[in-house]
């Protein structure tokens, strides 16, 4: 009985059942044939052939149940035979089991990212019924659509609410958040001051989403009114770091930029929001904006202030196709009720007003920048971790088929004593079975302590939030289940081979001088393996290579000793004057520190995916017809170019005086000039904010060079610099101090001189230039780590591998080299045979492996930076890279061919 | 050996299965009836165990079975010695004498 028919029975008892019940059958029929003849009636004959068997089915009960036994007897005593023998080569079975724990450990900490990040819906009650609302607009000067970001349409409170009571026939409830302007909250608890992150979310907020709360109350209805109570809730992990976990923080006072907030309740742990990869500390209705606003206007009543995103949860039974169509009646009479609220609109603004409509799309996942940011740079770790796993595997089959090769005495011997050729096969099989099951699970161990390390490396927000990235239990199952496929079927391979063998042939002094054919083939996988190699090596070089590129970019402005932090007055209740009068003393004492070289302040920050802008009225523009002409803007103390080290091109900076007298003048970049002036001269030229119904008060007095200020591979857009003080806007403060000496020496008395001019307002955000550049390219520093670890270990593993396949070509030649040298060849040409059969190896890898590392760099080619002019070099250091592997590890078995003893070895033969 | 189906006579019922089988390939009821007659009547074989015992010796790698089709039309499993079990009824061959002429040896002493 074959090993496949042995499981058959084990799993269905019924064939075998048959068998034996066939089996008696014939023996009980023999008997009472037998009876007959001796001349008893047919009766009889039965009924004594019966009584002399015993009870049949006692007998076949028996006969079947000792068939299983006996197999998981047999199982278990093959099982423990492998085991003896795997821990007699402990080499080869650490090789192989960490070799597969590596490939599928990988794999798995990389689908567990790629699952959380990329695929994972929202930690909520029924995801698939949420959807998110765009507004349609293309960028219209500011209304809906916040420039350069269609992701994040906004939509103003009054249009929320008209949309809230249209829309009840298609959605189950309609939420809205905010985290634009008010991202940032200064806590004050025990005289402590610190920023938090806080969402501000409407009252059903909580109960659309379907999330339960930890302790206390969420979020009502109630809490929409303005006039009610100011309540907040926190977050798992915010009250955990901030309050230890305290229940007695619950229906106490907190303190919001200096205002009181009760706390009512704790948001589960396992709801990080509905954006992943931002962390929100704090709840707050935004019916409490103005209380965390007071000296603002309230932008409540606003229906021109677009701050608001919206999410609905579909009705059960509504389509996302039905609900949008519905939208298509129900929102016109809704936009236009907006138009009233326009001032001065022009002819292109309100036909592409009129084209307005609104979008739905899946809201499951929630919204996450992170995800867009990650999809593609984990596609391609994951196409990397894919190639590796290949590697290995390769790597595995060679190693197999080497044990296989060396154990074929050992499995002729074994023939010839009579033990059938499935029980060799099943042997093997069960080795190899074994490998992967151990193999398995040190991968799932591996992904389990790599994944948290890997998420780190990929988004430190992640981590942050408290996301461990552990893979859950499918995935690992799947991983387990994956080496079980891997072992199985390289276990095939060389079982087979051995089922193959002539006993024979094998049984023959080893040592024969032609090159058999499975010789051929792990020099075959060997090219394989070398070849996918050099793929994994040459991405990492490209993508380190793009990554330096990218850190060396021009930004147009200085990059190092430069110094960011924030600092937000209002919420310590300083008035707009009062915030300016603050910023100007806070600039004096620290630009006076001796550390200091100089000091900017901007509304705006620089690179942080941050903007403004508007639509701009230009002396001697002609804007295209129906176009409004833009720019984006940024309000700037004087200071903040020299601070920066953004240089004139022509004219000057405003002057302190013509701040403080609030003359209307300006700084515009390269690009503006570009723009609206072409190649006439902007000095003295004016302007208007807005559409220029009244005079143009703005005059240019100079022209600053183009520098980077959305985020490093930002386009550079026309871009005018307002003196800050002109700002009705005074919330969050971004300085900028150019440093003496190394910047994070300087912090601490920058942060003794901010909390001398006011202790209440805490030092914020603080981080060096090249830190924030760096943060920026985290995505690509993630992936070229990524792809050098996977390249390192590749190149390793194709370095034993081929050690592994030329020691054994040594071995097998002993003979012939011993031969040759005794005939007068020079130990130097035996080497240099050995040494080019593996210079064979590598260039054949190479030939292989370059159009494959080519039509990947095509592939991912969105992912490299500035390298045209390198990649020739590249793709050179890469091939010299592997073959300068392949030699090194062919250069020991090459010595030890070379010093083969020719006399020693011919007598052993 | 297999632990769960040692008995006391165990070693005697496969000793007898595998010495019928050198006579060449039978089935289950051949192998009765030939060591009934081969012992005069005197042996007859508990039919219903003797069938666990020729699977295990099955598995053992002692014995080899083929289906066939008999004369009634039947499916009938034949079972044949293979080198390793000629090996053992060798070996099983010698124990049983040496144990028996110890046995008999120390009846006729003590």
């Amino acid at each position: 009985m074959g090993l496949w028919q042995r499981i058959a029975n084990a799993f269905g008892r019924k064939a075998l059942n048959q068998d034996i019940a066939d089996e008696l059958a014939f023996h009980l029929e023999q008997r009472e044939r037998a009876k007959r003849e001796q001349g008893f009636s047919a009766e009889d004959a039965r009924a004594a052939s019966l009584r002399k068997f015993g009870n049949v089915t006692l007998a076949a009960e028996r006969t079947a149940d000792s068939n299983l036994v006996l197999w998981l007897e047999s199982l278990a005593r093959d099982a423990g035979l492998a085991l003896r023998l795997l821990r007699k080569s402990p080499g080869y079975t650490a090789t192989a089991v960490l070799t597969l724990a590596l490939g599928v450990g990988a794999n798995t900490a990389v689908f567990t990212l790629m699952k959380l990040i990329v695929m994972d819906a929202l930690p909520v009650r029924q995801p698939e019924q949420l959807v998110v609302l765009h507004d349609s607009g293309h960028e219209f000067g500011g209304y809906g659509n916040r420039m350069g970001n269609p992701m994040s349409s906004a939509f103003s409170c009054p249009l929320y609410h008209d949309l809230s009571s249209a829309t009840t026939e298609i959605f189950s409830g309609l939420l809205a958040r905010a985290q634009g302007p008010f991202t940032s909250v200064t806590l004050t608890a025990a005289n402590e001051t610190d920023r938090v992150a806080a969402e501000l979310v409407s009252g059903n907020y909580f109960s659309l989403l379907g999330v339960r709360p930890w302790r206390g109350r969420l979020l009502t209805n109630s809490d929409n009114e303005a006039q009610s109570n100011a309540v907040v809730v926190l977050s798992y992990g915010f009250w955990q770091r901030a309050f230890g976990g305290d229940r007695k923080i619950l229906n106490q006072a907190i303190r919001l930029n200096d205002q009181p907030f009760v706390v009512t309740g704790i948001a589960p742990p396992s709801f990080y929001g509905i954006s992943l990869g931002s962390t929100t500390d704090v709840y707050v209705p935004v019916a409490m904006v103005h209380r965390l606003q007071p000296g603002d206007q309230d932008p409540l009543p606003d229906r021109n202030y677009a701050w608001l995103s919206l999410i609905a949860r579909l009705k059960p039974g509504v389509t996302l196709q039905q609900a949008q169509s519905a939208l298509g009646v129900i929102f016109p009479p809704l936009r236009d009720k907006q138009l009233a609220y326009v001032l001065a609109p022009s002819r292109g603004f309100l036909e592409h007003f009129d084209r307005q409509h609104i979008e739905l799309t899946p809201g499951g996942q929630g919204y996450s920048s992170l995800r867009e940011e990650l999809e593609r740079p984990l596609q391609y770790v994951f196409a990397m971790t894919g190639i590796f796993l290949l590697i290995t595997l390769v790597n595995i089959a060679n190693l197999l088929i080497a044990r296989g090769s060396r154990r074929s005495r050992e499995m002729a011997v074994r023939l010839s004593l009579g033990a059938p050729k499935s029980a060799l096969v099943r042997q093997l099989l069960i080795e190899s079975c074994l490998l992967a099951g151990f193999g398995g699970l040190s991968a799932i161990m591996l992904a389990y302590l790599g994944t948290p390390l890997l998420l780190k490396q990929f988004s430190a927000d992640l981590s942050q939030a408290g996301i461990q990235g552990h893979p859950d239990g499918p995935v690992l199952a799947l991983s387990l289940v994956l080496s079980l496929i891997c072992g199985l079927f390289f276990g095939l391979g060389p079982a087979f081979q051995s089922a193959r063998t002539k006993v024979a042939e094998n049984l023959k002094r080893e040592g024969a001088t032609h090159t058999s054919r499975g010789q051929w083939g792990r020099r075959g996988l060997m090219a394989v393996q070398v070849a996918l190699s050099f793929v994994l090596l040459a991405s990492a070089l490209l993508l380190t290579v793009s990554l330096r590129n990218l850190r060396h970019i021009d930004v147009g402005f200085r990059t190092d000793h430069l110094l960011r932090f924030k600092l937000d007055p209002s919420s310590a209740g300083y008035s707009q004057t009062g915030a300016a009068t603050f910023a100007e003393t806070v600039r004096q004492k620290v630009g006076s520190l001796r550390g200091v070289a100089g000091i900017g302040v901007a509304l705006t920050p620089v690179m942080e995916n941050s903007d403004g802008g508007f639509n701009v009225a230009v002396e001697g523009y002609q804007p295209p017809t129906h176009a409004d002409a833009q720019s984006r803007n940024d309000w700037v103390s004087p200071s903040f170019f020299p601070a920066m080290g953004i240089p004139f091109v022509t004219g000057r900076p405003f002057q302190e005086t013509e701040m403080q007298r609030a003359y209307k003048v300006a700084v515009v970049n390269q690009m503006f000039v570009r723009h609206f002036f072409g190649t006439r001269n902007p000095a003295g030229m004016h302007f208007a904010i807005g559409g220029g119904a009244h005079g143009l008060p703005w005059t240019i007095v100079g022209v600053v060079r183009d520098s980077e200020y959305l985020n490093l591979h930002g386009h550079i857009e026309p871009l005018i610099y307002l003196p800050y003080t002109e700002s009705r806007d005074l919330h969050e403060l971004t300085f900028y101090v150019r440093t003496k000496r190394e910047e994070r020496t300087v912090m601490p008395e920058i942060r003794n001189a901010v909390h001398r001019v006011d202790p209440r307002v805490p030092v914020s955000s603080v981080a060096t230039m090249s830190e924030l550049i760096d943060s920026e390219l985290f995505a690509e520093r993630g992936l070229s780590l990524a792809a050098s670890v996977f390249a390192l270990l590749a190149c390793t593993l194709a370095g034993v591998g081929l050690y592994g396949v030329m020691a054994y070509m040594v071995a097998q030649r002993k003979r012939e080299f011993g031969i040759r040298l005794a005939v007068g060849a020079s130990p130097r040409v035996i080497a240099r045979m050995v040494l080019r059969e593996g210079f064979a190896i590598g260039i054949a890898g190479l030939a292989l492996g370059i159009p494959c590392a080519f039509a990947a760099s095509r592939w991912g080619r969105e992912a490299l930076y500035g390298l045209r002019s390198m990649e020739t070099g590249i793709w050179l250091a890469g091939g010299t890279g592997i073959l300068l592997v392949t030699m090194l590890t062919t250069w020991i078995p090459a010595r030890v061919a070379a010093r083969i003893d020719p006399q020693k070895t011919l007598k052993d033969e | 050996m297999g632990r769960l189906f040692t008995k006391p006579l165990q070693g005697a019922l496969n000793l007898l299965i595998l010495k019928a089988l050198r006579r060449g390939p039978m089935h289950g009821y051949g192998i009765t009836n030939v060591v009934q007659e081969a012992s005069d009547e005197v042996l007859e074989i508990e039919e219903g165990s003797m069938y666990p015992a020729l699977h295990k010796m099955e598995h053992e790698g002692w014995i080899t079975s083929e289906w066939a089709q008999s004369d009634t039309n039947r499916r009938v499993r034949y079972y044949k010695l293979t080198p390793k079990g000629i090996r053992q009824l060798a070996t099983d061959e010698r124990e049983y004498h040496r144990v028996s002429a110890a046995i008999a040896k120390a009846l006729k002493y003590v």
